[in-house]
Order: C-alpha cells, then sequence, then structure tokens
C-alpha cells in the first residue's frame, strides 16, 4: 500500500509541475505581436540630443513606452507616411498613449535644425518630439539603434536625398529596445502592440 | 430583269448594273483606313499630402508649427487604350520645381530615386501611391492645408498635357 502511495504521490506532483510548466511557458510568451519582439530585450545606449526646447536625453523618458524612427523632414513620402500612422496610433489609443512617447531623430543634421525637426514632429502631434544633433552624435545614436542612413545623390532641385533604415523602434520603460515595426505595419497594428507593452512591461 | 422569291415576281435594275454597285460598295469600304491603336489615359483620384499637417483637423496638433518646404501627389493613371503612355513630368504653380520619384526599399533601407517616366501600358494601369511612385513637389510656395485644392498640369508622352485639380489630404 505504501508503495501505491509513493507511486500516486509522484504522478500527482509530476502532473502539476507538468502543467505550470505549461502555464508558465503560455503564460510568458506575447500574445501575436506585428513587430518583431526582442526576447530578452536589447540594452540600448542612453543619448543625448538637441530639441527646439534644448538638450534632451532618452532618459528623461524612462517609465514610458518610447516610439523611435529615424527619418528627416525634407522626406515627402515615406516619413510623413509613417509620422502620419503614428498620429494615427495615438488616437487609436486614447489615454493609454499617454504611457507613450513618440520621438523622431533626423538622420539629416545638416539641413535639420532643432526648430525645423521639433515644429515637423509636432504639427503630427502636439506631443511628438523631434531631435537632431551634431552630425557625430547623429551617426553614434543610429548605429546604436542598428540604423542605416547615408547621403544619396538628388538632383539640383533636391539637393542631396537621405537613404535610411525605415523601421521603427519600440523601447520599453527601460530604454531597451523590445520591438521593431517594418514599414508596411498599420496604425492598428501599432496600437495593438503599444496596447500589449503598456499592460504588460 | 426579273427574278422570282418563294412565288414573288420582282422586276429590278439589270445584273451588270448590281454587280457594279456590289463591287464599287467593296471598294469603298476597303478604302475606308482603319483607326491607328491609341492610349486612352483617364486620371483619376489626385491627392496631395499637406504641408502643415494635420491644421485643423486634430485637436492634438500644433498649429503654429512650421510648414514643410516638400510634398508628394498621388494619384491613378489608366489605360483603356490599344498602346502604352507615358508619364513624363508635371507642372504646377504651387512648386519651384516638380520631379517624379519612387520610393523602394532594399534590405530594409529605404531609398528615393528620381524617375524620368512612369509607363502606363495599354489595358493597365499606374498607380502613385505612399512607399512607392509620387509626383515630389520641392520648395513649395505656399502652404497646403487639408481641404485645400491646387492645379497641376500632368504631361503624358502620347496624350499630351492633362491639367488636373489636386485635393490635399490627410490619409492615414
Amino acid at each position: 500500500m505504501k508503495r501505491l502511495h509513493i507511486l500516486i504521490g509522484l504522478v500527482v506532483a509530476l502532473g502539476t509541475i507538468l502543467i505550470l510548466m505549461i502555464l508558465f511557458v503560455t503564460g510568458s510568451r506575447p500574445p501575436a505581436l506585428h513587430g518583431t519582439f526582442l526576447e530578452p530585450p536589447l540594452e540600448a545606449a542612453d543619448f543625448e540630443l538637441t530639441s527646439a526646447n534644448g538638450r534632451i536625453s532618452k532618459s528623461s523618458y524612462e517609465g514610458r513606452i518610447v516610439v523611435l524612427f529615424f527619418g528627416y523632414t525634407f522626406c515627402p513620402d515615406v516619413c510623413p507616411t509613417t509620422m502620419s500612422r503614428l498620429r494615427r496610433t495615438m488616437e487609436i489609443l486614447g489615454t493609454t498613449a499617454e504611457e507613450v512617447q513618440v520621438i523622431m531623430v533626423s538622420v539629416d543634421p545638416e539641413r535639420d535644425t532643432p526648430e525645423n525637426v521639433s515644429s515637423y514632429a509636432r504639427a503630427f502631434n502636439g506631443n511628438f518630439v523631434g531631435l537632431t544633433g551634431t552630425q557625430d552624435e547623429i551617426d553614434r545614436v543610429a548605429a546604436d539603434y542598428g540604423i542605416f542612413h547615408a547621403k544619396a545623390e538628388g538632383s539640383t532641385n533636391t539637393g542631396y536625398l537621405v537613404d535610411h533604415t525605415a523601421s521603427v523602434m519600440v523601447l520599453d520603460r527601460n530604454g531597451d529596445t523590445r520591438l521593431i515595426w517594418s514599414f508596411e505595419i498599420t496604425a492598428e497594428e501599432m496600437a495593438d502592440d503599444l496596447r500589449y507593452l503598456v499592460k504588460n512591461t | 430583269m426579273t427574278f422570282s422569291i418563294a412565288g414573288l415576281t420582282l422586276s429590278g435594275p439589270s445584273r451588270p448594273f448590281m454587280l457594279s454597285l456590289t463591287a464599287a460598295l467593296l471598294m469603298a469600304s476597303a478604302c475606308q483606313p482603319a483607326s491607328p491603336p491609341a492610349p486612352d489615359v483617364q486620371i483619376a483620384d489626385v491627392w496631395a499630402r499637406p504641408s502643415r499637417p494635420m491644421m485643423g483637423q486634430s485637436h492634438m496638433a500644433d498649429s503654429t508649427a512650421a510648414p514643410v518646404s516638400t510634398s508628394a501627389v498621388y494619384l491613378t493613371l489608366t489605360n483603356a487604350g490599344g498602346i502604352a503612355d507615358t508619364l513624363i513630368g508635371a507642372n504646377t504653380d504651387v512648386a519651384n520645381a516638380v520631379e517624379i520619384h519612387k520610393s523602394l526599399m532594399e534590405d530594409g533601407v529605404m531609398r528615393m530615386r528620381q524617375v524620368q517616366s512612369v509607363e502606363i501600358p495599354a489595358g493597365g494601369s499606374a498607380e502613385l501611391k505612399p512607399g512607392g511612385l509620387h509626383i515630389m513637389l520641392i520648395g513649395l510656395r505656399r502652404d497646403l492645408a487639408v481641404g485645400d485644392q491646387f492645379g497641376v498640369i500632368l504631361q503624358l508622352a502620347q496624350g499630351g498635357d492633362r491639367p488636373v485639380d489636386v485635393v490635399v489630404r490627410q490619409p492615414e
């Protein structure tokens, strides 16, 4: 009889462990996120750049989810498309948007002054921040976030153009990269992902 | 001559006359030149991005923000004709210069390059839309606010100049 009790005890114990493991694994896997989820999050250096209101560091946004986009104000098509979708995303989020900070970093520091890039960002949503800096500062921050950017020859009308990675980086409340959105993502999908991050991280 | 059909007897013009008449009619129709195939391009849904995004559209937007100096015009060109046509340029009073550009993604990097023309195939269409082909307005001479309209003259290689009205809107 004793052996039977031990056997039953073992089966129950193993069963419980198995169930807990399943719950743990399914519970911690994120639901279908639309961006590329980085687990563990990718540590990313702090940075300090210039806005129309002076120097701002990334760490000043600690505690909020940061949406980081690298673009330039001369760009007529891709950058306004992304910024406009981000505007729409904040609309969809409603009050949840208060936990999210959208930051645009210029990859064209030669032409984008702090005033230009700030007012460009704010024109989409008064809470959006636009940052620029010296060429060195921009190069360093872009490299830290895996963002390619390079001048490309334009015409005499346009002057140079800037080729750049169009992906958007989403940072968690510690400033580490958690999610990468590609250019095609829609506002609804971004809102879904942000709602998850706001709720669960 | 007379000829009978189903018991009915008819009198008509002479056979030689009838033959000559038929031959003349046939020759006349053969001499009609067939019309050469031509393009037939219709232009639809022409819109442009605002230079003051969101002005008057959202309480969240900062309406004191300075306007940007470039914009993009998007449209759809449909060709119901028998041969292709080509969009080779455009003109407008609202900007200093106008170029056709294409945004293209290569290995995750977005690039924008000027293109000299856009083909509109026979029986097909060409779409200028965000993230792809667009008409770039460079050096805007005035604000483009959502709801504004302005004129652009599209230049088609075969179809000639086509003036169109562009509506400024915020699509997303």
